[in-house]
């Protein structure tokens, strides 16, 4: 089996707010091997934003569980300077809003130049070299010219290729976008979404995507990680999850997605909200919303189980399933 | 944007005209007379209505002003009532003196100002935080009159350090530049402050992280480059208001300046004196708010001229 490149191991990132603590993150289990594209799926308040940026060390919550390592090394315990060098250097993000994601008082140029200037000591020339080259990467046309404009020129999806420019400016072994086309139009979206594969092919670059689209599961992922309410609730390779997805919230999810062959006039939707943040757990979180909730779901907290080989899903179903088949659950 | 300095540089007529109107009414309605004060006390009725006569402050208002504009408009700003030298020549010598005060005000201010302000707004509400605020709170508070005389008692009186007086030398111009400056780097520390933490929490500043850009550059370049227009607005207004105050500092410190030759002018009612210090110092107000505006466009790329 190939090297894991990021293996985030039972992180809990809690933030201590005046009204209590809050487990945005709650025992999550990621990793990605190299080369490889692992989505997160989930909706707004499930963690998975804060995972990410947690895996970053640029997360305003803090750590109290867990361990990530990435390339071999414990990234919790290191230095903040050690830190900065892995960031932005071998480990690089672009975010949802590209139209405030940029500074608006630095060149296009000097902002992507920044990260070869203060990982690989490149003078001035040679960030604006490399920024041209980068511009060209990611196809924006007359690089030469664009290089030396300020952000507010630009459209949001041309924004985005200058962040994803900027991300890739030092060849990082991992990139997290976090909802890198949420903020477009659905054209660009789909240019967006080409060029990371691209890119993905010929710099062999690792992925973590986070987002709440599945279309853009489906289509970017080898293998999906499906969030509810800071924990991991399935996780499986791209296909089984869309053909066999065996957690009722992702069963959920998947129905609630709009199809050409429907006959319904509405479409489906999960009931109930997602809990608020902070409120005790006890059981499955998503029980109340689930339509499959047992006595057991309300009491105790369902283990995240291996079903199949590489499938892993949390809930209570599996065990009575297999238990009525007598069937052993996979050892994790 | 040279034809947008032009075009500044012309509505600069009006707004002058207007100043000079409102000033021209205002010191006419003060109660005294320059007639009787170069009379003297003992004067006659018929010694004053001569000296009246002689000074043209026997015609209508209207009379006097048109009068004192179209000197205007050739270059003439008058005489001086009190020394009969031109008000020109008297505001020229003084000038150096008080621009060099303000701009050292100016100098106290930026630096002390904009430090204790990105020092706050490095660790917003720590004891650092907390204690800077509540200095620059009793900065905003004092009167410059009073932690000028603050400051002679201290360094002049009883350390002998500086002298408390005078304006030949640059020493003579540092206890009131500190005295000017402080007063206002209360007010640039807080804004500094605020417009930081503003910034801060901008996703730009999310990005530059996590490019691994280390916490000072965060600060310094991606920050406060954002941050510094509103600081600028503020040191624009400022130096308005230390041109004013000047005219504090200086009778305070007994500097030969505009500031106190605006004073000694009111009080002997030298209506030629006055018009011209206040168009002067209106004039230079007017300057400094057009290269405020074009130091925005300096820093950010957003702002055209056009």
């Amino acid at each position: 089996m190939e090297r894991k490149l990021l293996e985030i191991k039972g992180l809990k990132t809690y933030f201590y707010t005046d009204e209590g603590v809050v487990a945005a993150v709650d025992g999550v289990d990621i990793s990605i091997r190299a080369g490889e594209t692992v989505g997160i799926v989930g909706e707004s308040g499930s963690g998975k934003s804060v995972t990410s940026l947690t895996a970053m060390r640029l997360t305003p919550g803090k750590v109290v569980e867990g361990s990530i390592t990435f390339d071999g090394k414990e990234i919790l315990g290191l230095s903040e300077e050690e830190m900065r060098e892995i960031r932005g250097n071998e480990m690089a993000m672009i975010f949802q809003e590209p139209m405030t994601s940029l500074n608006p008082v630095f060149t296009i140029g000097d902002q992507i130049g920044e990260a070869v200037r203060i990982h690989r000591n490149y003078s001035k020339a040679q960030a604006r070299a490399r920024a041209v080259e980068m511009l060209k990467l990611v196809g924006i046309p007359r690089a030469e010219q664009i290089v030396d404009e300020y952000p507010h020129r630009l459209s949001g999806g041309m924004r985005q290729r200058v962040m994803i420019a900027m991300a890739m400016a030092c060849d990082p072994k991992l990139l997290i976008a976090d909802e890198p086309t949420t903020a477009l139009d659905v054209t660009i979206q789909a240019q967006i979404l080409d060029l990371m594969s691209e890119l993905k092919a010929s710099k062999g670059t690792a992925i973590l995507l986070i987002t709440h689209d599945l279309g853009v599961v489906a289509e970017m992922c080898d293998r999906v990680v499906v969030m509810y309410d800071g924990r991991v609730v399935e996780e499986s390779d791209v296909v089984t999850l869309f053909t066999h997805p065996r957690h009722p919230y992702t069963q959920g999810l998947m129905k609630s997605m709009p199809t050409l062959d429907s006959e319904e006039k509405r479409l489906y939707s999960i009931k109930g909200s997602v809990p608020a943040q902070g409120s005790l757990r006890i059981g499955c979180s998503f029980a109340p919303r689930c339509e499959h909730a047992m006595a057991i779901c309300r009491e105790q907290s369902p283990p995240l189980q291996e079903i199949e080989l590489g499938h892993f899903s949390r809930c209570f179903l599996h065990a009575s399933a297999e238990g009525r088949t007598g069937h052993e659950p996979a050892v994790h | 944007m040279l034809g947008y300095i032009a075009k500044r540089l012309l509505q600069m007529i009006p707004t002058l005209i207007g100043v000079s109107i409102l000033c021209f009414i205002i010191i006419h309605s003060v109660p005294g007379d320059p007639a009787n004060l170069i009379a003297g006390v003992d004067a006659t009725a018929e010694e004053i209505q001569i000296v009246k006569e002689r000074l043209g402050l026997d015609r209508p208002l209207y009379e006097q002003y048109g009068s004192y504009v179209m000197g205007l408009l050739q270059g003439d700003m008058g005489k001086s009532l009190r020394s009969d030298r031109p008000v020109a020549e008297e505001l020229l010598t003084r000038f150096p003196s008080t621009i060099m005060l303000t701009m050292l005000s100016v100098v106290v201010m930026v630096l002390v100002g904009l430090f204790a302000g990105i020092m706050s707004a490095i660790r917003p509400n720590s004891m650092r935080d907390n204690a800077t605020m509540m200095v620059s709170l009793f900065g905003i508070s004092m009167p410059v009159f009073w932690s000028g005389i603050m400051l002679i008692l201290v360094f002049s009186y009883y350390l002998q350090w500086l002298p408390s007086g005078g304006s030949t030398q640059l020493k003579h111009y540092i206890l009131p530049a500190i005295a000017l400056g402080l007063s206002s780097s209360a007010v640039l520390a807080r804004l500094t402050r605020s417009s930081i933490l503003e910034v801060i929490h901008q996703d730009f500043i999310r990005t530059a992280r996590a490019k691994g850009v280390r916490e000072k550059l965060i600060i310094y370049k991606h920050t406060l480059k954002n941050a510094l227009i509103p600081i600028i607005t503020i040191v624009g207004l400022e130096f308005g208001h230390l041109l004013g105050g000047a005219v504090l500092t200086e009778t305070v410190f007994s500097m030969n300046g505009i500031g106190r030759y605006i004073i000694q002018s009111i009080q002997f009612r030298d209506y030629p004196a006055i018009q011209g210090s206040i168009l002067f110092v209106a004039a230079i107000f007017v300057i400094v708010n057009l290269v405020v505006d074009l130091c925005y466009g300096a820093v950010d790329p957003r702002i055209r001229y056009d």
